[in-house]
């Protein structure tokens, strides 16, 4: 397989975003694992996490389901609390025109979702193996490849926190496709939601 | 294929069978790996030293057979765990909400735990390397460090372009591993 990056040297942003909280998760994770295998990007970080201890930040920036909550929550709550008084505005002005009013799940979902983690590896016979962080609230969590456009071209709801795709499940498109987790609640309400991988190619 | 983007340049490391000796310098990388994603530095050493429990006994009884195998293992053992404990973890808050009612999260921020990763001591050492830097490449590590600006931002503030700006931050923070007595691998032997 081609080298998608090869080892970042001298793009140092790359450990301090990292080191800040500010890289998307699957790329945390995929740095993470370089790291054990580099000398050179270890060092980096570990020059970097021992300056942002020493110059009043934390070491490492928490990606903890519970801070990153608060964190998200924290940043949304004015966002959040115009979009309840508009929310509730609308509908009071929907009730006076209408007699009956169908909810939207889309609307009633939270905008505040964790972030799973996600780990796709390529196995035997085309397989590909997934595995992702269960997460608290969970009931189920819904796996979905998704064509280049975005649109779904296979999902499934399971309860287990793995999965193996077999070359029958996915018909081969020719192009990119990615993998994207999400965790359901007892409601079927999206709790918490991975970044899109892409499907290692068969 | 793996699912990192990354990719090795140590792929098909020495031959022979790695030694109990080499896991001793990946204990500070399982500890940060597991302080990020826990956010709690005990139960990050925790996780540390379970993960370095169990390539112990892996390497004892030969399930891991080269060099280059090692950290794939330790930072698989790793994830798992801190996914376990995640679960575990979750329960058990849910649990303490239920009896305690909603809890100030506000100050759990305030009292992280990740402040106390490293130690006064060392920051104490950092400090005065710092101390001993060009006022140039202090000023980068500061910018970056502890202002989290990016760096076509500090560029933008230095009149340098986004490379220049990674270059004097890599120059400084080798000086800065010199002045702390860590060097990288390889640079030793270029300076011997």
């Amino acid at each position: 397989m081609a080298k998608l990056i090869d080892c970042p040297k001298g793009e140092q942003d790359l450990s301090a975003l990292y080191l800040a909280g500010e890289l998307p998760e699957a790329e945390a994770q995929a740095f993470e694992k370089h790291y054990f295998e580099c000398e050179s990007c270890w060092q980096d970080v570990q020059r970097g996490s021992e300056l942002r201890a020493t110059l009043g930040n934390s070491a490492v920036a928490s990606a903890a389901p519970h801070a990153a909550a608060i964190r998200r929550a924290r940043s949304w709550l004015p966002l959040a609390a115009a979009a309840a008084i508009a929310f509730v505005g609308i509908g009071v002005w929907q009730l006076t025109r209408q007699s009956a009013v169908e909810s939207s799940p889309a609307v009633m979902r939270s905008s505040v979702v964790d972030v799973l983690a996600l780990e796709v590896s390529g196995g035997p016979q085309g397989s590909v193996d997934v595995a992702w962080a269960s997460h608290s609230e969970a009931s189920s969590y819904r796996v979905q490849v998704l064509g280049s456009d975005g649109l779904g071209a296979w999902k499934k709801e399971v309860s287990e926190t793995h999965l193996k795709i077999v070359p029958g499940d996915v018909a081969p498109s020719g192009k990119q496709m990615q993998i994207q987790v999400e965790a359901l609640d007892a409601m079927g309400q999206v709790v918490a939601t991975s970044e899109r991988i892409p499907l290692p190619r068969r | 294929m793996g699912s990192s983007r990354y990719t090795s340049d140590q792929d098909g490391g020495a031959p022979g069978a790695p030694e109990p000796a080499d896991l001793d310098g990946f204990r500070d990388r399982l500890r940060l790996f597991a302080a990020r994603r826990l956010g709690d530095w005990t139960a990050a050493e925790d996780v540390a030293q379970e993960a370095l429990r169990r390539a112990l006994e892996a390497l004892r009884d030969g399930r891991i057979e080269s060099p280059s195998a090692l950290p794939g293992f330790l930072f698989q053992t790793a994830l798992n765990i801190c996914m376990h404990r995640g679960r575990s973890a979750g329960r058990e808050r849910k649990a303490l909400q239920r009896f305690a009612g909603p809890s100030d999260e506000q100050g759990d921020v305030a009292q992280n735990p990740l402040h106390t990763l490293i130690s006064s001591e060392r920051q104490s050492a950092v400090r005065q390397a710092l101390g001993r830097l060009e006022p140039d490449e202090r000023e980068v590590l500061e910018l970056t460090y502890r202002d989290e600006l990016a760096s076509g931002e500090i560029g933008g503030r230095l009149g340098l372009t986004a490379g220049a700006v990674r270059v004097r931050r890599h120059r400084a923070i080798r000086r800065l591993g010199e002045l702390l007595g860590v060097t990288k691998r390889g640079e030793r032997e270029l300076k011997e």
